[in-house]
């Protein structure tokens, strides 16, 4: 790894590692209980004791971002898994056989991309009610076509590379010729994919819990924040601050690092 | 396949007769069209040929006379003829035109080679076949060697090889699961002048090793020369003229390979 010309490698892993250290810490200690109330100390402004300042009910907001932060990654992380690994199964599928079953599937994944997600999953979830369960699935579904697509593009192209030939002649069964030949040539573009759908998976809950139909009071999470924030944006913006950067932080850094791993891969 | 695999006292290896072949001219799978319309070109016209053991059968002809979809025919790629293709031993394997896409780049030259030899201790018992790790990396060492590299070759990506290297890891990586017949497509005609020598001289080392026999398909009649027994001479999927390489060399009889020898002269 050359870690020369690479900043975006450099700057999105020191942030990344950073914010992943301060979501895994959210998970078992934080400064202040995310929860207590305190009505002496509402809506302060950021100080020593509370370095994100307080909300409407006197809560640490750094203690509610570290937790809130740690609930949206954690859904993210799932949808991609998920949508991945589901998105791995159909395009490589539909890629290495083609066929009528890669035109029906291509067109059911055409299909779902027509519709915004984030509408589908807050149909999806007001139908089977808000559970962290539920909008992991919802969209994580959601996320199967994007991967899906692309997979299927790398093994369609690989397929008919000779090396593929060659391991066909030389008898290796079609699992192993999917998951184990052809599957570590598409790191270069599934790499990527999968940041971008953590991106757009974190930006997905905030907004479904923006609306109201993601994660329910008072467990926190960086999209009721927001929300509940908006009341105060005059009086206390450093509520919305708070949660609003943690966002942009949290994708910012991870789009920095799929930039960095796609230089990696041009310079190779 | 449905060649059969047939044994025989006698030292045939190889039997083609009348075969002929078609293709399914159809637009990318996956667009509209290809479902509904197909147009079905005939490619090889009564092609018929044997190979005995220790041959290398040349097989010359401009691009798009058949020599390829003959290759297809016999590996078992292409399904679609008719005519009789008779197998009496294990399996061909193939040699690659082009070197830089005939090695998986994820994986590494150790790699590459122990695949074969892992796919055949699956659906063989014979008794050579290495069974454990060690035994495999051995085997892959040895072969390493055969074709004229050394062992701190195992560990390197296929990208930090030259074209020459990689045509070499991939006679390989044909030759380790011990093969009677290899098929080789244009083998040579990707790499520079001396490269060429150096790689065709290996393959002459190989057969007599390795005890082979070579389909050594190529446009290019002074590397067919150089180390083809038998020639065939092909030309819009029909065979022109098939018989001893000097033979024909010396006393052409079809028209069409008295003009391509004349052009390469």
């Amino acid at each position: 790894m050359k870690k020369t010309g690479n900043p975006y490698l450099l700057t999105g892993g020191i942030l990344s590692a950073l914010l992943t250290a301060v979501i895994i810490t959210g998970f078992f200690w934080t400064p202040y209980s995310t929860t207590a109330m305190n009505a002496k100390e509402k809506l302060q402004p950021p100080s020593a004791a509370h370095w994100f300042g307080t909300d409407n009910f006197g809560r640490d907001v750094f203690s509610r971002v570290m937790q809130g932060a740690g609930t949206s990654f954690l859904i993210a992380a799932l949808v991609v898994v998920i949508g991945c690994s589901a998105g791995i199964l159909i395009g490589s599928v539909c890629g290495y056989f083609g066929g009528t079953a890669d035109l029906i599937l291509t067109r059911i994944c055409d299909t779902i991309t027509a519709f915004p997600a984030i509408l589908l999953a807050l149909v999806i979830v007001s139908i089977t009610g808000s559970s962290v369960s539920n909008i992991v699935l919802a969209l994580g579904i959601l996320f199967i076509p994007s991967f899906a697509r692309v997979v299927r593009t790398q093994y369609a192209g690989i397929r008919n590379l000779n090396y593929i030939k060659a391991a066909r002649l030389q008898g290796v069964r079609t699992p192993r010729i999917l998951y184990t030949h052809i599957l570590p040539n598409t790191l270069s573009v599934l790499v990527p994919a999968m940041t971008i759908g953590f991106n757009n998976a974190v930006l997905a809950e905030a907004g479904m819990s923006f609306l109201g139909i993601g994660i329910q009071p008072p467990e926190a999470s960086l999209g009721t924040m927001l929300r509940d924030s908006q009341n105060y944006l005059a009086t206390a913006p450093w509520y919305a601050l708070g949660a609003g950067f943690s966002i942009v932080l949290l994708i910012l850094s991870f789009s920095l690092m799929s930039e960095g791993v796609q230089n990696l891969d041009a310079q190779n | 396949m449905t060649g059969n695999n047939r044994s025989t006292a006698g030292d045939i290896i190889l039997e083609v007769r009348h075969l002929n072949s078609y293709y399914e001219n159809s637009p990318d799978a996956g667009s509209h069209e290809s479902m509904f319309y197909t147009h079905r070109e005939q490619i090889l016209h009564d092609v018929s040929f044997e190979i005995r053991k220790g041959d290398v059968l040349g097989l010359v002809g401009e691009s798009g006379s058949g020599k390829t979809t003959l290759a297809k025919v016999l590996l078992g790629i292409a399904r679609d003829y008719n005519g009789e293709v008779i197998h009496h031993t294990s399996f061909p394997q193939m040699v690659f035109q082009d070197p830089f896409s005939s090695l998986n780049p994820a994986r590494s030259v150790g790699w590459i080679l122990e695949e074969p030899l892992r796919a055949l201790a699956k659906r063989s018992r014979e008794e050579w076949i290495p069974r454990t790790k060690a035994q495999r990396r051995e085997l892959v060492r040895e072969t390493l060697h055969a074709v004229g590299l050394e062992d701190e070759y195992l560990d390197r990506k296929p990208r930090e090889l030259s074209g020459g290297q990689r045509q070499r890891i991939s006679i390989a990586s044909c030759v380790i699961t011990r093969p009677r017949l290899i098929i080789a497509d244009e083998p040579v005609s990707a790499l520079d002048v001396t490269i060429q020598a150096q790689i065709l001289e290996l393959l002459k080392q190989l057969k007599e090793r390795y005890s082979l026999s070579y389909l050594f398909i190529s446009h290019d009649l002074n590397v067919i020369y150089h180390i083809c027994s038998r020639v065939m001479v092909m030309r819009s999927g029909s065979i022109v003229e098939y018989g001893d390489t000097k033979t024909v060399y010396r006393h052409p009889k079809h028209p069409y390979t008295q003009s391509l020898l004349r052009d390469a002269m």
